[in-house]
C-alpha cells in the first residue's frame, strides 16, 4: 500500500477535481452565447460524455457489456420524434416518454442479464439489430419508413443544448452517486464473482437490475435530446452500430469504472475524432478501429485508472 | 405450396453447408484460444473483394481464386495470433478483451475494402454457363450447388484431419484442456497459431465461395455473415467443430423456411430470433452436453 494520506499536492488537486468541472460546465453554459461556431461541437462532447458515462454503471462497474447499446438511444430518438410528430406532444414530455420507453426495453432485455460474458453482448447486439429491422418496417405513417421522421418545425438549438447540459449533468452527479454507494460495491462485487457476492448477502438479481436500468434511461433521454437538436431522425442513425462502438471507446479510453474516466475519455477523444472527421472521414474510422485494439491490448484500465494505479494518492481526488 | 417447400429445403440444405463451413472457422478459433473473432464477416468480405478483383482485373473465377485467398489468409492468421493473442490471453478477461479487439479489427478492415474498392456494391460475374440444372422437377442453382459441394468436401477433409491426424487430434485436445497439452510436451502457441491459420482459411475460403450464391457484394456486409457464424455457432454448441455443420444446417432450412411464411425483410429477424431462443433454452449447442 502506498501513502494514503492526503498530500499537498493532492489537496491541490482535490481543489481542481472539485471545481474544475463546475467552471467548465459554466464555459461551455455561454458557448451558445458566445460562441455560437463551435457550440455543435460542444453539444456532440456533451452528448458522448452523457453516453459514455451511462454506458459505465453497467459495463465499467457491473461487467456487463451491452453490445447492442444503441438500441437505447435509437428508441428514445423515435419515440421523441413519434410522440411529438404523430401525436401532437410536447417536446419535453415526448423526450421524457422516450426515458420512460428506454426503460421499458431495458425492463424486457432484463432476462438476458442472466446470461453473462460474450453471450449476453452478442444477445443484446441482435435484439438491436432486430429492434432496427422492426423499427424500419413498422407502416411509414408511424415511422416514416426508411426516410425517417423530420422535427424541423421545432428546432430549436439553443433549447436543446441546454437541455443535453443538464441531463449530462444529471447523468455524471447519478453514476458519482452510485459508484460511492453500497450499490456501487455491490455492482463491483458482481463485476468480480457473482457467487462469492450472492454468499455476502448481495442481492445480485436486484442490484444488477437497478444498474441496467439508469444505463438504458440516460441514452433514451440523450436520443430524444439529439433528435430535438439535429431536427431529423432515420433508422439507419438511430441504429448505427458506431453508436455503440464510440461510447466503449470512449468509456475505455478515460478509465472503465471511474466516475471521470469516460468524461475525459470523451473529451480527449471526441476531439481528435472531430479533427479527424473533419479532414478525413474515411480514416476517422480506421483510426477508431486501430485505437480500439491499442487499447485493448497496452491501456486496458484507461487514463484515470492507470494514473490511480501508479499514483494511489490520487485516488482520493480522483475517482 | 408443397413444391414451394421442397424448394426451400434445397436451398435450404445448399447454404445449411457454406454456412456451416462460416460457423466452423469460427469455432475453431474460439474453441483452440477462447478468442471471439467479431472480425469473421469482414475477413469473409476482404476474401469475397479479393475474389472479385482477381475475376475482375484477371479474368480468374472464384474458384480458382481460392488458389490465392486460402494460402494468404492462413498466413494472415499465423501471423495474426503471434501480434494479438498471447497478450490478450493475459487480460484480465480474456474473451471480452478479444472480443473488442476484433470489433476493433472489424472496423478496419471495414475502412479498407472501403478504400480500396469504394462504397458502391459490386458484383461478381458468374462463372458457369447454366444458371441451374433440374432434376426431378427441382431446380438446383449451380452456383450455390458448386459451392455447396466444395464446402462439403472441405468440411469432410477438415473432419478428417481433426479425427485422424496427429495435428489434428492435438488440435480437439487443446479445445479441451489447454493445460493437459502443454504437459504432454505440445507447444500450445505453436498449435493455437496454427487453429488461427485454419480459421482464417476457412474464413477465406467461405468469402471466395459465398459471391458464387450470393454474388453481389458490399463492405458493410460483413457484419450480418458475422450474425450467420455466431447462430451458427450457438446452434451447435460453441467450440464443438463438428457441431457447426450441424447448425449450418439448422439454420439454412430455417431461414430459407421461413423465407416462405414471412415477408423477406424479416427474415434476418429469424436468425436473432433462433440465436435468443437457443441461448436461453439450449446454451450448450444442439450437440453439445451441460
Amino acid at each position: 500500500m502506498r501513502d494514503r494520506k492526503e498530500s499537498t499536492p493532492s489537496r491541490m488537486a482535490a481543489v481542481w477535481v472539485r471545481c474544475g468541472p463546475a467552471a467548465l460546465v459554466l464555459c461551455a453554459a455561454l458557448v451558445p452565447l458566445a460562441a455560437p461556431s463551435i457550440s455543435s461541437y460542444i453539444f456532440y462532447l456533451m452528448f458522448w460524455i452523457t453516453m459514455a458515462s451511462a454506458f459505465n454503471i453497467i459495463f465499467g462497474l457491473t461487467g456487463y457489456l451491452p453490445f447492442g447499446y444503441v438500441a437505447f438511444y435509437g428508441v428514445g430518438a423515435y419515440v421523441t420524434a413519434v410522440m411529438w410528430s404523430r401525436l401532437g406532444v410536447p417536446i419535453p414530455l415526448s423526450i421524457l416518454s422516450g426515458g420512460v420507453l428506454g426503460v421499458a426495453l431495458s425492463l424486457l432485455f432484463a432476462p438476458t442479464l442472466r446470461i453473462r460474458g460474450i453471450y449476453f453482448a452478442i444477445v443484446n447486439f441482435s435484439c438491436a439489430m432486430a429492434l432496427r429491422i422492426l423499427v424500419a418496417n413498422l407502416p411509414e405513417a408511424w415511422t416514416g419508413g426508411s426516410l425517417g421522421i423530420s422535427l424541423s418545425a421545432i428546432y430549436n438549438p439553443n433549447a436543446s443544448f441546454y437541455t443535453m447540459m443538464a441531463l449530462m449533468v444529471l447523468t455524471i452527479w447519478t453514476v458519482g452517486r452510485v459508484s460511492g454507494s453500497r450499490l456501487g460495491i455491490a455492482l463491483r462485487c458482481i463485476r468480480e464473482d457473482p457467487e462469492a457476492a450472492q454468499v455476502l448477502g448481495v442481492d445480485v438479481v436486484r442490484s444488477r437490475l437497478k444498474a441496467w436500468i439508469l444505463a438504458a434511461l440516460f441514452p433514451s433521454l440523450a436520443g430524444g435530446v439529439e433528435a430535438w437538436y439535429t431536427a431529423i431522425i432515420d433508422p439507419d442513425s438511430s441504429f448505427n452500430l458506431l453508436i455503440t462502438t464510440k461510447t466503449i471507446v470512449y468509456a475505455m479510453f478515460g478509465g472503465l469504472g471511474t466516475v471521470m474516466g469516460p468524461v475525459i475519455g470523451a473529451v480527449s477523444l471526441y476531439a481528435l475524432d472531430d479533427l479527424i472527421w473533419g479532414k478525413f472521414p474515411m480514416l476517422n474510422l480506421l483510426i477508431l478501429g486501430l485505437l480500439i485494439v491499442l487499447l485493448v491490448l497496452f491501456l486496458p484500465r484507461g487514463i484515470v485508472g492507470t494514473v490511480t494505479r501508479r499514483h494511489a494518492s490520487l485516488r482520493a481526488v480522483i475517482r | 405450396m408443397a413444391e414451394l417447400l421442397v424448394q426451400a429445403v434445397i436451398s435450404g440444405v445448399l447454404l445449411g453447408i457454406l454456412y456451416g463451413l462460416i460457423g466452423m472457422g469460427m469455432n475453431i478459433i474460439y474453441g483452440v484460444m477462447r478468442v471471439v473473432n467479431f472480425a469473421h464477416g469482414e475477413f469473409m468480405m476482404l476474401a469475397a473483394y479479393l475474389s472479385f478483383w482477381a475475376s475482375h482485373a484477371h479474368g480468374i473465377n472464384p474458384i480458382q481464386s481460392l488458389l490465392l485467398t486460402v494460402p494468404l489468409f492462413f498466413g494472415v492468421g499465423f501471423v495474426l495470433y503471434y501480434l494479438l493473442v498471447p497478450r490478450l490471453l493475459q487480460a484480465e478477461d480474456p474473451e471480452m478483451a478479444s472480443f473488442l479487439t476484433f470489433v476493433g479489427i472489424s472496423l478496419v478492415l471495414t475502412t479498407l475494402i472501403l478504400l480500396v474498392w469504394g462504397a458502391d456494391p459490386r458484383s461478381v460475374p458468374f462463372p458457369f454457363k447454366r444458371v441451374s440444372v433440374s432434376w426431378g422437377g427441382f431446380f438446383f442453382p449451380l452456383g450455390r450447388l458448386i459451392s455447396a459441394g466444395f464446402c462439403a468436401a472441405v468440411i469432410l477433409l477438415l473432419i478428417l484431419f481433426l479425427y485422424r491426424t496427429y495435428l489434428g487430434r492435438a488440435i480437439r485436445a487443446i479445445i479441451q484442456n489447454r493445460e493437459a497439452v502443454a504437459i504432454l510436451g505440445i507447444d500450445p502457441h505453436r498449435l493455437s497459431a496454427l487453429s488461427m491459420g485454419i480459421g482464417l482459411l476457412l474464413v477465406g475460403l467461405a468469402g471466395s465461395l459465398v459471391v458464387l450464391s450470393f454474388p453481389a457484394i458490399t463492405p458493410v456486409m460483413g457484419a450480418s455473415y458475422t450474425l450467420v457464424a455466431f447462430v451458427v455457432i450457438v446452434l451447435g454448441g460453441l467450440g464443438n467443430p463438428l457441431g457447426a455443420l450441424v447448425g449450418g444446417l439448422v439454420f439454412g432450412l430455417a431461414e430459407n423456411l421461413g423465407a416462405v411464411f414471412f415477408p423477406a425483410a424479416l427474415a434476418p429477424v429469424i436468425a436473432f430470433l433462433i440465436l435468443i431462443i437457443m441461448i436461453f433454452w439450449r446454451p450448450q449447442g444442439i450437440l453439445g452436453r451441460p
